[in-house]
């Protein structure tokens, strides 16, 4: 774990800031106060992100630093932009913005990487894009489930209940769908097979395949159920952060994605 | 099946074959892709994916409630293609119809070509002659693109390895006797050139290719500070004394092929293939693969049969379609129905 002492890294720390003072001042219960601390902290996390691009001149989704800095840019925003992501309480989403911010300052590597030939093609963007607005509803599906599945647990938020989680799984279905395919065109361009059974791709298809699961049974059952529901919602997201995360990471799953295996040499 | 009771029995079977699949999933990704692409060209793995993309496509069949709803029927039909068109671009089809028709398509292979050869040999990747395709193709050139900064490896006591950009202007401290490192120039075409007995170090204009990096090196073990140009695969000590080393290295944007498609020996297409911008020709994608990286004079090319590839790509175009339409359109259909109403 290394402080990131650059430009860069002053614009993730100062937004992480941002999201901790609007935490701080939610939990004072200064809600006048608390948009206007937290939109701050958003625009500084779109600054370090606009700064990123502009530094290594492509759309900052190669590696997992610039993964998470753009979630915890997004994640905050799309949650403070209202409608369905409004759901529950503000402080989990501010949690999650300084976890995703945390990553992106002290865990992984900054230094600019030029792009590899395989990164270099034109559905790279759309099918990064896609799945990260994917992760984002997804990710705060798993989360509103987590707490439908404690029992006695505070609810994510007074209004909580099977409806909102099957919304945003409707919302970010579509996009993983669509993050699959574009990802399959592109390997099917890049490396001569659409699908390669590496252990990206099984993870990702493990997630894809919870989440369907979960969709039938919402729409075969309806409203009975929950805890079967919840419960695949929440494996979903695990399968999520085991895409991301663990099949980067782990030595244990070398394949075709290793090129976002950047974990910094630090 | 009719009725409720049909649906909900068709629908128990569908997330019993969803979960059987996602936790099938699981535990190949901890097989590794190899032996997880033997296991899916064999015929009980192949049997249970037929039997997902098949119940899929009768669920929509034979339930009265999703014959309306043609998103649904687009989302499994899309489910069906892709599972189709895989199966047939497999490899066991292909060995499967090559056994039945003696010459049939190649699934998979490799060309190697030096420039100014002509080709139609394919082999395996351990360089087992595979067949003969009906064309050949002739390379033309062959070019390696590189980025403008390369980077500079450093190796360091006890085998660590760092990776810096070798951007012009930047300062690094090294983790090697104390010593900070100024990218100062970068050079294409290297060359020495002596002026009233003065040695001066020029990037020369043209065609030619030395590519160097001028670095400044300062630190408490070095006498004074200095200047060293550095060189792709010549590593260089900074200090006798310190068990370190820096190499140049330039990073490869793109590798290319120029190659010609000749029929019969009659030239029919010139085009060239670079990665992730493939060939398409009489069933087949030509693949920009891999090359001579020692002196760039040959070029691998892979070859895979286009087999099931359009049932795939329709597949893809039904299941996102469908979803749109159902999860997204439907929703807006009916917010504004509503509204009007
Ligand atoms: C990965 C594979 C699959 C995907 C992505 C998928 C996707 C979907 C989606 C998105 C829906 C609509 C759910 C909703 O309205 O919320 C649906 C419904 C349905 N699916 Fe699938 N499906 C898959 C596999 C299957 C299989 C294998 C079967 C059959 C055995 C099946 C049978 C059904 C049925 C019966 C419905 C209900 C239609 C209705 O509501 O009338 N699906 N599916």
């Amino acid at each position: 774990m290394t402080m990131k002492t650059t430009l860069q890294g002053f614009l993730i720390y100062a937004a992480m800031l941002g999201y901790v003072l609007a935490l701080w001042l939610y939990w004072l219960k200064k809600y006048e106060l608390v948009n206007t601390v937290y939109a701050i902290g958003i625009a500084v996390a779109l600054a370090a992100v606009g700064y990123r691009w502009m530094h290594t001149g492509h759309a900052p989704c190669m590696n997992l630093f610039e993964i998470f800095l753009c979630m915890g840019a997004m994640y905050p925003l799309i949650c403070f932009g209202g409608g369905l992501m409004r759901i529950g309480s503000r402080a989990y989403d501010m949690v999650v913005g300084i976890l995703l911010l945390f990553a992106a300052g002290f865990v992984f590597d900054a230094e600019p990487r030029n792009l590899p030939p395989a990164l270099q093609h034109f559905l790279f963007l759309p099918h990064v894009s896609a799945y990260l607005l994917a992760y984002i509803y997804l990710v705060k599906a798993g989360l509103v489930a987590v707490f439908g599945l404690i029992r006695g647990a505070p609810l994510y938020g007074k209004q909580h209940s099977g409806d909102e989680i099957y919304k945003l799984v409707r919302n970010g279905f579509p996009c993983m769908t669509m993050g699959l395919v574009l990802g399959s065109w592109w390997a099917k361009m890049a490396w001569g097979e659409f699908w390669s059974w590496d252990p990206k791709e099984l993870w990702s298809l493990a997630a894809f395949l919870v989440y369907a699961g979960y969709l039938h049974v919402h729409a075969g059952y309806g409203k009975r159920y929950p805890r079967i529901k919840h419960g695949l919602v929440f494996l979903g997201f695990l399968l999520i952060l085991a895409t991301l995360l663990w099949a980067n990471l782990s030595d244990l799953f070398l394949g075709l994605h290793d090129y976002a295996n950047l974990r910094g040499s630090s | 099946m009719k009725g409720p009771f049909g649906r909900r029995v068709v629908m128990l079977l569908g997330i019993y074959l969803i979960l059987l699949l996602a936790l099938g999933s699981v535990y190949a990704a901890f097989l590794g892709s190899e032996t997880t692409t033997r296991y899916v060209n064999s015929f009980p793995v192949g049997l249970l994916w037929a039997l997902f993309g098949l119940s899929s496509l009768a669920a929509m069949v034979f339930i009265p409630t999703t014959r309306r709803r043609l998103p649904i029927w687009l989302i499994h039909v899309g489910l069906f293609l892709i599972i189709l068109g895989a199966m047939l671009g497999s490899e066991s089809f292909h060995h499967f119809t090559q056994k039945l028709y003696e010459n049939g398509a190649l699934r998979k292979g490799y060309l190697l070509i030096y420039e100014g050869q002509t080709k139609n040999r394919i082999v395996s990747s351990n360089g087992n002659l595979q067949g003969k395709l009906p064309f050949s193709l002739k390379l033309k050139d062959f070019q390696v693109v590189y980025d403008e900064t390369g980077e500079i490896l450093v190796r360091s006591p006890g085998g660590k390895m760092v990776v810096l950009p070798a951007e012009v202007g930047r300062n690094y401290p090294l983790n090697c006797g104390d010593m900070t490192l100024r990218v100062n120039k970068s050079y294409k075409n290297y060359r020495i050139r002596f002026e009233n007995q003065r040695k001066i170090d020029i990037d020369e204009p043209g065609s030619g290719s030395n590519p160097a990096l001028e670095i400044g090196l300062k630190g408490k073990t070095l006498m004074s500070a200095k200047t060293q140009v550095i060189f792709p695969n010549l590593p260089f000590r900074p200090d006798q004394d310190e068990d370190c080393t820096l190499e140049y290295r330039r990073l490869v944007r793109n590798f290319c092929s120029d190659v010609q498609l000749l029929v019969g020996g009659r030239a029919l297409i010139d085009d060239q293939i670079s990665g992730g911008y493939p060939l398409r020709f009489q069933g087949y994608h030509i693949y920009q693969h891999a090359y001579d990286q020692k002196s760039h004079k040959y070029s691998v090319l892979l070859l895979v049969s286009d087999r099931g590839l359009n049932l795939v790509y329709w597949g893809f175009v039904c299941l996102c379609g469908g979803m749109i339409w159902h999860f997204w359109l439907g929703g807006l259909h009916r917010r504004f129905t509503a509204m009007r109403t």
